[in-house]
């Protein structure tokens, strides 16, 4: 009997309730198949409508859905139930993130660095889309399409202790998305990123725990990204010494 | 109440509302434009796209034939005009994409490179691996972070369309955070919602598509075109519903029944896995009824099998499709099949618009699936829906702008203050304040249930009376719902209450549009009317609403340079 | 609209103990650690070349006999150690070289730099002990 029921332990918390979160025990019918996004709904659905968590596509893509699920950034659509010891799980917010209610973060420090590192196309010159498409390579596709793979989920953010320390960290997914347009041939803007990227809470306060890597669920590699950014800004530094004028 | 102001207001964070967003403030720096989504734009359903997006790029290609593709796949309910315009400005819109960071894959001379779709007689559809939904998505969406004049409002959830004398001047919206309904006035709004696929149970549907727009708009007068027409995409995993793209058979994979054939050769003999989608459902449920198919746990299913590909074709073109079917299906389509069966994914129907987007009440638009213009008519052809959303996103923003730019800018006065505040007790004082009735939860399933069995892919006069009956009991039904959460801040079952306020009120228009459809063209399906009728139904069914239910009138097809055919494959 | 002290949320402070949440935290803490050992081994070194400097050869080795020293040195190589190899084979995931169509993998970075390591120690005690 006790097969069949899987218990999910919830981080609970309601500003207007509550003067701090606590965990609340709910048991769900288990099925082989299910993810813990399938528990959360059913708990929504049968038992208690006030549990809040953000959620979409439930296919892995949109980026919603991210939680500490057992003490591990992971998300809630891509979490199967049988990949946990025991029948026992517990669903926290995303870790170094502040708590609007239940399992819902304020992402705002995030929307921020997004527009800091100005992720768009910089050009010289524009041509005219009539014109055709600016010819790219599979190569030169290759530089920088691991880093365009990036579904914003955070979980890079809940895994890092430096920006649990440090919020004015740049942090994993930002840098990564800063290096996918300074790698991008059609993108002619490095000067414009390379003062943000490489500022005191750039790429420098990153101590190479690696945890950002492990946890992407799209296989981005942010670690690699700001390792990488590094050894461009580094370079940068002996050209602009070297050639103060002509080094780019 | 606290209001804010705006020269545009735009519904929706997608790819129709980002695109137009951007067109906007092109037309005129000096423009401010918000944007208003219930969730962070990048969460936006435009993200799950996978197969790629048309449009014409090659000498081999020709705008008449990607025309003659869309109308033809349409079943010719599509308004031809609205086509030739498609097609005409989908190049410059797939160059304008790339030139603002889309990573399209590349052919060997650099340039982007087009496979084969359903429905499209040549390779016309550009992509970027099988996730061009998501990096077309993120490239918008980050483009438009350029624009200072684009503020967004991220995480408000509009409730409804304020109009004054026939004239629309904004919208009401619950700020999520706070709880609290705010005015945003506008000289125009355009709606981008997207479609309403959780009407249904089994969808490639995200939880946000709940037809929001299209409530509104319906609400507010504005009549609801086509909603007999839902298409039914073939390969949906079963159980879960997520989607494995049309371009898994587009590089060659195949359909196979209980019996390991090829069982198209019978329904669609010429195009085979590249059919349109339609057709495909159909043949595949027939299939199934037949005893062809295999039992599983979640229903019956047919097969789509990829083990003749080959490692590089599969892991280099389509990598998603491997990681979904490992991840939800816990099969590795280079060795096994994939097991799938058909289920709703696009409205081809929606809020009606001409080709500027312009829906007929002034300083009002619409763009993306939200809107029927139509050129998707009764079948929307794989890869058109995307490109749809930047052509018909742009127009509506440059109309939405031409128009705003001539105007002063609304005042909150009455009556749309009025109206604000009776917003504001519809949801407060008497949604949020039940403490006695039926949870949204049962009243949810039991729509979508009905939903799927009554208005499904094969339809009788039967079914979609009895499908009237039910959503007309469950609207009853809702009024008295609770919401169990009393809480203002971030109140996920009140948003959820009235996102099935819009669906029910949505979903009331298929049936009854369907019933008085007595043929079957494209998605539409009637077993008591299986042929197309064109001396009869030629024409866009539009759905008014009333006190009661809706009130249902015609619109003619214009119809340009392409006679109506017999619709072969 | 993005005015956080307009409404409440609960910020949460990262614990001291951390890194004892999971293994790969643990690991990445024992790196960091190792520039403790290698920090206090320079100064001895350090002290030791000043012997040298101020005596003879004969002062140097002999404090590097001392059995106090040698112990700690061992303590030292390991953690040093550890450290070299996590590093070595992070460079090779950051910076893989081309070769034709293929790139270097990790552990072929790390494998090759170890030799250097040997070849570059070897000479290293050569020079100062064995000539």
């Amino acid at each position: 009997m006790s097969q069949n029921i899987a218990t999910i332990r919830v981080t609970r918390y309601r500003p207007e309730k509550d003067s701090k979160p606590y965990f609340q025990e709910y048991k769900v019918p288990y099925r082989q198949d299910m993810v813990v996004l399938d528990a959360l709904n059913y708990i929504k659905a049968e038992i208690d409508g006030s549990l809040t968590y953000r959620w979409s596509c439930r296919m892995g893509v949109c980026g919603s859905c991210g939680a500490n699920i057992d003490g591990e950034p992971k998300l809630t659509c891509a979490s199967f139930l049988h990949d946990f010891k025991g029948r026992t799980i517990t669903v926290e917010p995303m870790a170094n993130f502040p708590i609007i209610k239940d399992l819902v973060v304020d992402m705002e420090d995030f929307m921020e660095k997004l527009v800091k590192i100005k992720p768009w196309i910089i050009r010289e010159k524009e041509t005219p889309p009539e014109q055709g498409e600016y010819k790219q390579s599979a190569q030169e596709l290759e530089r920088y399409s691991q880093f365009s793979s990036c579904i914003n989920c955070m979980l890079c953010y809940a895994a890092c202790p430096i920006y649990g320390l440090n919020e004015k960290f740049l942090g994993p997914a930002a840098t990564a998305l800063a290096y996918r347009y300074i790698e991008d041939s059609r993108d002619q803007g490095k000067d414009v990123r390379f003062p943000i990227v490489h500022e005191m809470e750039g790429v420098w306060e990153c101590t190479l725990v690696g945890e950002c890597s492990v946890v992407c669920p799209k296989g981005v590699d942010p670690m690699l990204a700001i390792q990488k950014a590094k050894i461009l800004g580094a370079t940068n530094a002996i050209k602009s010494l070297l050639m103060p004028r002509g080094g780019r | 109440m606290e209001h804010h102001n705006h020269d545009i207001v735009i519904v929706g964070g997608g790819a129709a509302g980002l695109r137009a967003a951007i067109a906007a403030v092109e037309l005129d720096p000096k423009l401010d434009v918000a944007i208003v989504s219930k969730v962070y734009p990048m969460r936006s359903h435009t993200v799950s796209a996978e197969g790629g997006m048309a449009a014409v790029t090659r000498e081999y290609d020709s705008l008449d034939s990607h025309a003659y593709d869309t109308i033809k796949g349409s079943d010719f309910l599509a308004d031809q005009d609205s086509v030739e315009f498609f097609v005409k400005e989908a190049p410059r819109e797939s160059y304008q994409l790339e030139h603002w960071g889309c990573p399209f894959s590349r052919d060997p001379d650099g340039r982007i490179s087009a496979r084969a779709f359903g429905g499209m007689s040549v390779k016309r559809t550009l992509f970027a691996t099988d996730k061009i939904g998501f990096h077309l998505l993120h490239t918008l969406f980050q483009t438009s972070l350029k624009y200072e004049n684009i503020r967004r409002y991220d995480e408000w959830f509009v409730t409804s369309l304020l109009v004054d004398s026939g004239r629309v001047e904004g919208v009401t919206a619950i700020e999520m955070r706070t709880g609290e309904l705010v005015t945003i006035l506008g000289k125009a709004v355009i709606i981008a919602t997207g479609g309403c696929g959780r009407i249904f149970r089994f969808t490639t549907n995200g939880w946000i598509k709940t037809g929001d727009g299209m409530a509104i708009a319906y609400r507010a007068g504005v009549p609801l075109k086509d909603m007999e027409m839902v298409q039914y995409h073939p390969t949906l995993l079963p159980n879960t519903g997520i989607l494995i793209t049309e371009a898994a058979r587009g590089e060659g994979g195949h359909l196979l029944n209980k019996d390991g054939e090829r069982f198209l050769k019978r329904y669609v003999p010429n195009k085979m896995e590249l059919g349109p989608r339609d057709i495909l459902s159909r043949a595949e449920l027939s299939e199934i009824n037949a005893g062809r198919g295999f039992d599983g746990p979640y229903g019956r299913y047919v097969h789509l099998d990829l083990t003749h590909l080959g490692k590089d074709t599969i892991e280099d073109k389509r990598p998603f499709v491997k990681e979904l079917a490992e991840k939800y299906v816990g099969i590795d389509p280079e060795h096994e099949p994939i097991p799938v069966r058909p289920g709703q994914h696009y409205m081809m129907g929606g809020v009606h618009t001409d080709l500027h987007g312009f829906t007929g009440m002034p300083g009002l638009y619409a763009a993306g699936e939200v809107a029927c213009v139509t050129m998707n008519g009764a079948n929307r052809l794989g890869s058109n829906s995307l490109t749809e959303c930047l052509v018909f996103g742009a127009a509506a923003g440059k109309a939405a702008a031409e128009y705003a730019l001539k105007l002063n800018s609304p005042s909150f006065g009455n009556p749309v203050q009025g109206e604000a505040m009776m917003e504001e007790k519809r949801i407060f004082d008497q949604l949020l304040k039940h403490e006695q009735g039926e949870r949204i939860s049962t009243i949810r399933t039991e729509m979508q249930d009905s939903m799927d069995k009554h208005v499904g892919i094969y339809r009788d006069e039967n079914s979609l009376k009895e499908g009237c009956r039910i959503i007309g009991d469950l609207k009853t039904r809702l009024k008295n719902g609770i919401v169990e959460d009393k809480d203002h801040i971030y109140n996920t079952e009140l948003v959820a209450a009235l996102e099935l306020d819009f669906m029910i009120a949505v979903a009331e228009t298929m049936p009854y549009s369907a019933i008085l459809r007595h043929e079957s063209r494209g998605a539409h399906y009637r077993t008591d009317y299986t042929k197309r009728d064109d001396t009869n139904f030629l024409k866009h069914s539009v759905a008014y609403k009333t006190a009661g239910p809706p009130r249902i009138d015609y619109l003619p097809v214009t119809i340009t340079r392409w006679k109506p055919e017999e619709r072969v494959y | 609209m993005g005015d956080t002290s307009r409404y409440p949320e609960l910020r949460r402070r990262l614990s001291p103990g951390w890194w004892t949440a999971n293994r790969h935290y643990a690991m990445y803490m024992v790196r960091e650690w190792t520039s403790l050992f290698v920090a206090v081994y320079s100064l001895i070194f350090i002290y030791g070349l000043s012997l040298w400097a101020t005596g003879s050869r004969a002062n140097f080795l002999n404090f590097l006999k001392n059995p106090a020293i040698v112990g700690f040195g061992l303590v030292a190589l390991v953690f040093t150690m550890y450290h070299a190899v996590t590093w070595f084979y992070l460079l090779g995931a950051i910076s893989p070289i081309k070769i034709g169509r293929s790139k270097t993998k990790p552990w072929q970075a790390l494998v090759l730099n170890l030799i250097l390591l040997v070849i570059v120690s070897y000479l290293a005690i050569w020079l100062l002990v064995l000539r």
